[in-house]
């Protein structure tokens, strides 16, 4: 059995949330740390409808039971889109990474060798990498902040005219695709699944956003307006030591945020179609295949639809839980009822 | 040949030593001697140089010539040697072939008498031995200087002298369809669930092995995965090493004719412990792990990374560092990748060489690599010294951890090669691979990177740091509370 505990879970979305902290490529200010707030506290919200709805019982595997196909479907190219639109970001940033090829491809191609590796040893090792990269992810943070003490300037915490606090708001929410994740992987967690600390994520991510947010407006000042990755200025700007850099540490710890973050996705998308198609096989090839292709696709389109990720966010992890939070009773058989 | 397993001895003893003969076919190693009992015809069967003769004379052969039993007919015989002569501690009996030869070839006397279809053994084992010694590996300050040696059942005494308690048990059972190994499986019934203890049987059983001659003949079938770079099953040579996993509620297999013992289940964290950090004081072996913990990554990391940001990151290095390096490379005629796996395939050469010679000469192997090769490549500059340097610190901090040596030797190679190629990217992308890997290793369903992932607080208190015996001796934990 493929079962999560609450402190993986919180682990695996927390990892997913700094890879998007470490690909911020937008303006930066005390509006983005207060915006971000706003958004955690509506993610927050529809997070306890997610739980209600588990609370009734709802699981996926039912759903596929009932041949409820077109919800798993619409998930499954969720997390395709979001798959290739992680490559479009890892290839953007890929000059950070001081890769030393050029061909998007030939990056694409070894990230996918290693989460297909890495999908294909399942949900429980993938949850148990994830607490290991997560202790990784606090060092990092640890050094950055002991890099960046001696520098911090408060007089830069000042509002600035180019950020508003709605749009930050409403451009970190367009950054929260883990909240369809949350609502899929609460499926395979069955220890306190109904329970409040399920959404131990999202204090913990809003902490980790609002210190390098923190970190970038007080240490980089006006460097910020010429940082095309503020998270990568930042640590190269906050170095520990006087003799030497630290970089290194980051960057491995970012190639690590990319696999989790793509296995992630892969190992959702073969799940569902597992459940969907239970003959199908080489579902994680299929799904890291339709990644890439997807990720090409964006890229050559230029996509960055900010109010598409929103919209999709709010059908995910909102329209379709309510959905199915009213039908419950009528329709779907609940998981204790079918023993999934 | 081998139709005789299941046959079952005849009442006629000569129709036994006949068909005795054909299976061993007139083998000079099996001894028949023949003699009346009582005026019934019986033979004594033993193996050439498997038994004590002093033992066998003292033991069986005076009291059994003595015996007068009157109207005797083999009912009697039997009945009075089984009930009234002792004869020997480890008695038994033979009803087939396959036993009457297992019994036999492990040293045992073997008593047929004519109008008896079943054989009486004795054990008077008297083969040589290696004297109990100080294990040659898992070497110690503090603690005890014995090792397991080759006998089964004197490995089970070591162990038994260090654990008086009922609760430990001890089954032994013969695997290998030719060598008929004796393997004892070790554990305390207390502490070890039952379906863990049969799931080992189950595994040991179906081994279809022709022989065990080694530990590795059967850890794949105590293993879960394929893949996994780490021994998900453990090896000590130590019995109070095995003792201390006991305690823990891990099983340990004793085999005849090794001297190790195999544990399971395995955890990674168990390759930085040794039996001197529970001698030593626990701040002192709080810091000694910890720069296991550091060994662990340099070995691992240290020659890769420096390829990897000097060939592609050399922004990362400050300016002194640089101009030594870019000085000392710049004579190197290979390229630096190239430069690092020589140097580890040199090095690897020269250990397996020294390992496989007659120890008088492998000493001269290390000298003649060490001091002559090492000198001469670097004074004809075919390899920098700052190369040489980091390859030896990382070989040097991989002998702190002897038990990872096989997959660090493997892993060194693959970063250097992910970092020359690809630079920190390709590291990342191999860790990540090498994190994942071990993550998902499993032992009779306890996660190999237990208790760090999933995470166990309390285990913290043995892994993180050593605490004192006076707060390790409250709440007592076995490896069962890791399953997931």
């Amino acid at each position: 059995m493929n079962r999560i505990s609450t402190g993986q879970l919180t682990c695996i979305l927390l990892l997913s949330n700094a890879f998007m902290l470490m690909c911020i490529s937008e303006p930066v200010g005390l509006e983005s740390m207060l915006g971000t707030a706003v958004s955690f506290a509506v993610q927050f919200l529809l997070c306890i409808f997610i739980l209600m709805l588990y609370k009734k019982g709802f699981s996926f595997s039912a759903l596929c039971q009932q041949k409820h196909y077109i919800i798993p479907c619409l998930y499954i190219l969720y997390f395709i889109v979001r798959g290739g639109y992680s490559f479009v970001l890892i290839w953007n940033g890929a000059e950070q990474l001081s890769l030393p090829f050029s061909e998007a491809i030939v990056t694409a191609a070894l990230i996918g060798i290693v989460c297909l590796y890495t999908a294909s040893l399942g949900l429980r090792a993938f949850a148990r990498s994830s607490s290991v990269v997560f202790g990784l992810l606090v060092l990092s943070v640890v050094i950055l902040l002991i890099g960046a003490w001696q520098r911090i300037d408060l007089t830069q915490l000042s509002l600035t005219r180019e950020i508003t606090v709605t749009g930050s708001a409403l451009h970190h929410f367009s950054l929260a695709d883990t909240l369809p994740v949350f609502f899929v992987l609460l499926s395979f967690s069955d220890i306190s699944r109904r329970k409040l600390k399920n959404t131990l994520f999202l204090p913990a991510s809003l902490i980790l956003w609002e210190i390098v947010l923190f970190l970038c407006i007080t240490v980089l000042g006006n460097l910020l307006s010429s940082a095309k990755y503020p998270f990568f200025l930042l640590t190269s700007v906050s170095q520990p030591l006087d003799t030497q850099r630290a970089d290194a540490f980051y960057l491995i710890t970012f190639v690590l945020l990319c696999v989790i973050r793509l296995t992630l996705f892969t190992v959702l998308s073969a799940h569902l179609m597992g459940m969907l198609f239970p003959k199908l096989k080489l579902r994680s090839i299929i799904a890291l295949l339709l990644m890439i292709g997807a990720g090409a696709a964006l890229g050559a389109i230029g996509y960055s639809g900010s109010l598409f990720c929103i919209a999709a966010i709010l059908l995910f992890a909102g329209a379709v839980p309510a959905y199915l939070y009213f039908i419950q009773n009528k329709k779907i058989p609940t998981g204790k009822e079918t023993g999934a | 040949m081998n139709d005789f397993a299941n046959e079952s001895l005849s009442s006629d003893i000569r129709e036994n030593i006949q068909r005795i003969r054909e299976i061993s076919d007139n083998g000079s190693d099996v001894m028949v001697n023949e003699f009346l009992l009582s005026g019934v015809p019986a033979a004594l069967l033993t193996c050439e140089g498997m038994v004590s003769t002093s033992m066998i004379t003292e033991l069986i052969l005076e009291p059994i010539t003595k015996v007068q039993i009157a109207s005797a007919d083999a009912e009697r015989v039997i009945f009075h040697v089984q009930n009234r002569l002792l004869l020997s501690l480890d008695r038994s009996e033979a009803k087939n072939y396959r036993d009457l030869f297992r019994f036999l070839n492990s040293g045992f006397a073997v008593l047929l008498i004519n109008g008896a279809s079943k054989a009486l053994v004795y054990g008077v084992q008297g083969y040589e031995k290696r004297s109990v010694s100080e294990p040659s590996g898992e070497s110690n300050i503090m603690g005890s200087r014995e090792g397991f040696i080759e006998v089964v059942r004197m490995n089970m005494s070591l162990v038994r002298r260090r654990m008086k308690t009922p609760f430990l048990k001890m089954e032994l059972m013969p695997v290998g369809d030719k060598s008929q190994t004796d393997i004892c499986l070790c554990y305390m019934y207390d502490r070890v669930p039952e379906s863990l203890v049969n799931d080992i049987k189950k595994r040991l059983q179906s081994a279809e092995l022709e022989s065990v001659l080694s530990t590795g003949y059967l850890q794949p079938f105590l293993e879960n995965r394929r893949g996994c770079l780490f021994d998900t099953s453990g090896t000590t040579q130590r019995p109070d090493v095995l003792c201390g996993k006991l305690l823990e509620g891990r099983v340990g297999i004793l085999i005849d004719g090794v001297p190790y013992a195999i544990t399971v289940p395995k955890l990674l964290c168990e390759s930085f412990q040794t039996m001197d950090d529970y001698s030593f004081r626990p701040f002192y072996t709080t810091c000694i792990r910890w720069i296991k913990y550091l060994a662990f990554l340099i070995t691992l990391l240290l020659p890769a990374l420096y390829v990897a940001v000097s060939l592609h990151h050399p922004e990362l290095l400050n300016r002194t560092l640089l101009l030594i390096l870019a000085e000392a490379e710049e004579k190197a005629p290979v390229s630096l990748t190239a430069e690092a796996i020589g140097v580890l395939l040199v090095y690897e050469i020269v250990r397996e060489a020294g390992l496989r010679l007659p120890k008088a000469v492998g000493g001269s192997v290390s000298i003649v690599a060490g001091l002559i090769i090492g000198d001469a490549a670097v004074s004809s500059g075919l390899i920098s010294t700052p190369m040489l340097t980091v390859t030896a610190i990382a070989v040097i901090s991989g002998f702190a951890l002897p038990d990872l040596n096989q997959p660090l030797t493997l892993l060194r190679l693959g970063f250097i090669l992910a970092g020359g190629i690809l630079g920190l990217f390709g590291i990342g992308l191999l860790g990540a691979a090498v994190i994942f890997n071990i993550c998902a290793g499993e032992s009779f369903g306890t996660p190999f990177s237990a208790p760090i992932s999933p995470l166990r607080p309390k285990a913290m208190r043995d892994v993180l740091t050593r605490v004192s015996f006076r707060k390790m001796q409250r709440g007592q934990f076995t490896v069962e509370e890791y399953h997931e």
